[in-house]
């Protein structure tokens, strides 16, 4: 238990060291950007005058490490600076936070369906190992991993959209909340999620059914699973008291895996069906240079995955309690 | 794990010679039928994007505005797009694309850096494993996409300066007018090129010439460092033809900065076991020298772990590369790529009326990246026997 502990701390305290390095390198990559604020802000004054004077104003005309420590003042205080070019003036985090509740939407039910499916074909993989069943429905979603997300959504979207008719074609909708600064659909109560959370869950369903497959068969073996069915318990009572509960443990660790798929997938749902959240702030903010905008997503979306993974790596050492017993137990 | 025992008698029956460990894989490999359709199907691919220019019917960028958005035809296999160019062409130069991209980043960045520095971090192990590792770390601990596509929007202009200022010195025309009429700066990179390149050819004729048993890598090491400059340097002269070329060195730079780490790691750990084993230990005892037991007790017992890694990763290679053209900060047009075929016909009013647009590139990603998968695990499971 003490050494749990002390590698969390010891993860904890790493923490801001990583933090700060990214910050630095981001901030420096786009300060070596091309389009300069300056010459945005100017628009058509574009005398010396008035560029000096937008200089001083944001403290462009001071070397960027300077820059880098009055960022990284206010960014103490919360303020990630304002955007330049898609909403000018307003403030960044103003722009970010809503549209991070829009993003999380099809991302959490994406992240619902990956598992419950890959579970469900995971094991019923493992039940019928032998057969040919189980290389096929393992290797049919197989091929699902490898079609990246902004080759499989067009499809569903011919499919499902234009020759069906069933979905809505983009945007976004469901009923209004009152999120602060601006209002936000929450799209879980409309049709416009099934697209996106279907074509962000098919990519991770292969890994996770590999995963529970190969556990599953691991415990399939194990003693106890032996003595329950030699007591004469119904296999249905076995697999789901007995193998289930042990063999998806390790699937906390493909988590944190998942956040990544899903992620990088929202920029491309977000993209291709207009949907107003953070992969597609990231796509405009590229696009037109808004460099404090990306800046402010990069950092908040390291912050999130360092966070995230610290918080997997301990809640595996605290589910799986054989890992601090490795090597001295003797089976 | 089936599979096994109907393996194993096969394998002793066959020839009498003795197999080697790779004639052994190689064998392995043979007998899983769907790698082999698999590593054909990624053959073609690396073999059209290489022939580009030949096999290619039309020019990528010639515009045909009468003809535009047609359905597929005689003339145009796979119809044409809304500048009335020829999609089979686009397709087939979008091919050469994804290979330079991903060429390019395994051999800088998972051979280069992640074989270098995994090795190093293993093998001399202390303060320099533990900055290496930590950057890997820090690296890994980063969102993938994001920082691509913010480095990729951002430095683009640097890497336009930086392949200019290439052009202008080490182009092939540049380093001619530099010999005939030297000045300055010019000069010194002459002969620093010049003396690399004299180092490489007596490295290697050294080492030639010392005979079987006392060949030391000791020589090899300036004359691989040299030959590798000089091939830069004549692989380097055909990207100045290609328009648009600094997008290539910006793509391949990001993704190889950010696909070393899980290499390195492995090889390092690969390496730390290695570094106990008797026959590294009785090398050392020997007074075999430290390059001696990299280059011949380390890598050939490391290989199988990179040849692994590499076809695991070129999947995701070539899907980043095809992402971030999608989203406008890779190869741009006129340059063809997969992702700015999809980017085009990828909004819901283009698939409606010209299905044909999105259909014929998104199909080449989605078989290539399958195909990569497929070949990257029985790859896995033949050279990494163990993991069964």
């Amino acid at each position: 238990m003490q050494g749990l502990l002390a590698y969390a701390i010891r993860r904890l305290l790493w923490m801001p060291f990583i933090l700060f390095i990214v910050s630095f390198l981001t901030f420096t990559i786009t300060r070596f950007g091309p389009g300069d604020p300056v010459t945005i802000l100017a628009g058509q004054h574009r005398d010396p005058v008035t560029i000096e004077r937008i200089k001083q104003e944001r403290g462009l005309d001071k070397p960027f490490y300077v820059q880098y420590g009055i960022y990284m003042k206010n960014l103490a205080k919360g303020d990630f600076g304002e955007s330049v070019t898609i909403y000018r003036g307003v403030d960044v985090l103003e722009i970010i936070w809503p549209r991070i509740l829009v993003s999380l939407q099809p991302g959490l039910i994406a992240l619902v369906i990956s598992f419950t499916v890959g579970t469900a074909v995971g094991i019923f993989a493992a039940m019928r190992q032998g057969t040919w069943v189980d290389p096929f429905s393992i290797s049919s979603f197989l091929l699902f991993q490898s079609i990246p997300v902004l080759v499989s959504l067009p499809f569903l979207v011919l499919i499902f959209v234009v020759k069906l008719g069933w979905l809505p074609a983009t945007g976004w909708g469901g009923p209004q909340v009152d999120v602060g600064p601006q209002d936000i659909s929450l799209g879980i109560f409309s049709r416009h999620i099934i697209l996106p959370a279907v074509a962000l869950s098919l990519p991770g369903i292969a890994g996770i059914a590999r995963l529970v497959r190969a556990t599953t068969l691991s415990v399939l073996g194990e003693d106890y699973v032996r003595t329950a069915r030699a007591k004469g318990l119904p296999e249905t009572t076995v697999i789901i008291r007995h193998v289930t509960r042990n063999s998806l443990l390790p699937l906390v660790t493909i988590i944190g895996l998942s956040l990544v798929t899903l992620l990088e997938g929202a920029f491309f749902t977000e993209t291709i069906l207009g949907i107003p959240g953070i992969g597609l702030l990231g796509f405009q903010a590229a696009s037109s240079q808004d460099y404090d905008v990306i800046l402010a997503l990069v950092l908040i979306l390291a912050t999130a995955f360092i966070l995230a993974n610290i918080a997997i790596d301990i809640a595996y050492t605290f589910i799986d309690p054989r890992i601090r017993y490795e090597g001295r137990g003797s089976r | 794990m089936a599979e096994a025992p109907e393996e194993l008698p096969a394998e002793t029956l066959a020839d009498r010679a003795p197999a080697g460990p790779w004639r052994m894989a190689l064998r392995r490999l043979v007998r899983k039928k769907l790698a082999l359709v698999a590593l054909t199907a990624i053959a073609l691919f690396y073999f059209a994007g290489f022939c580009a220019p030949v096999l290619a019917p039309k020019d990528y960028r010639a515009q045909d505005l009468p003809n535009q958005l047609q359905a597929p035809s005689l003339e145009h296999p796979f119809g044409t797009d809304r500048l009335g160019r020829d999609l089979l062409s686009r397709v087939i130069w979008s091919a050469r694309t994804t290979t330079i991209v991903t060429v390019a980043t395994v051999l800088a960045g998972s051979l280069v850096l992640a074989v270098g520095l995994g090795m190093l971090s293993g093998y001399v192990g202390g303060k320099v494993d533990t900055v290496i590792m930590r950057a890997g770390e820090t690296f890994a601990s980063l969102p993938g996409l994001p920082m691509l596509i913010l480095i990729n929007a951002t430095m683009r202009p640097r890497a336009v300066q930086g392949v200019a200022w290439l052009e202008s010195h080490i182009s092939s025309d540049a380093l001619l007018t530099a010999v005939r009429e030297p000045s300055g700066g010019d000069f010194v990179f002459i002969v620093v090129l010049g003396l690399l390149v004299a180092a490489g050819i007596v490295g290697l004729g050294a080492w030639l010439l010392a005979g079987e048993g006392r060949r030391s890598g000791a020589w090899l090491l300036p004359a691989m460092l040299a030959s590798f400059i000089i091939l830069l340097l004549i692989a380097v002269q055909g990207i100045f033809d290609i328009p648009g070329s600094a997008d290539y060195f910006l793509i391949f730079g990001a993704l190889a900065l950010f696909s070393w780490v899980g290499g390195a790691r492995v090889i390092r750990s690969q390496v730390l076991a290695l570094r106990e084993t008797e026959y590294v230990l009785s090398a050392r005892a020997m007074g075999a020298s430290t390059w001696r037991i990299i280059t011949s007790h380390l890598l050939p017992n490391v290989s199988p772990i990179i040849i692994v890694g590499v076809s695991a990763s070129l999947g995701a290679i070539a899907g980043s590369e095809i992402a971030l053209s999608f989203l406008g900060v890779g190869v741009r047009d006129p340059a063809p790529s997969f992702g700015g075929l999809i980017f085009e016909a990828a909004n819901p009013r283009t698939i409606n009326k010209y299905p044909h647009l999105l259909l014929a590139p998104a199909l080449v990603v989605a078989m290539l990246i399958f195909a990569f998968n497929l070949l990257g695990d029985a790859l896995n499971d033949v050279l990494t026997p163990k993991a069964r």
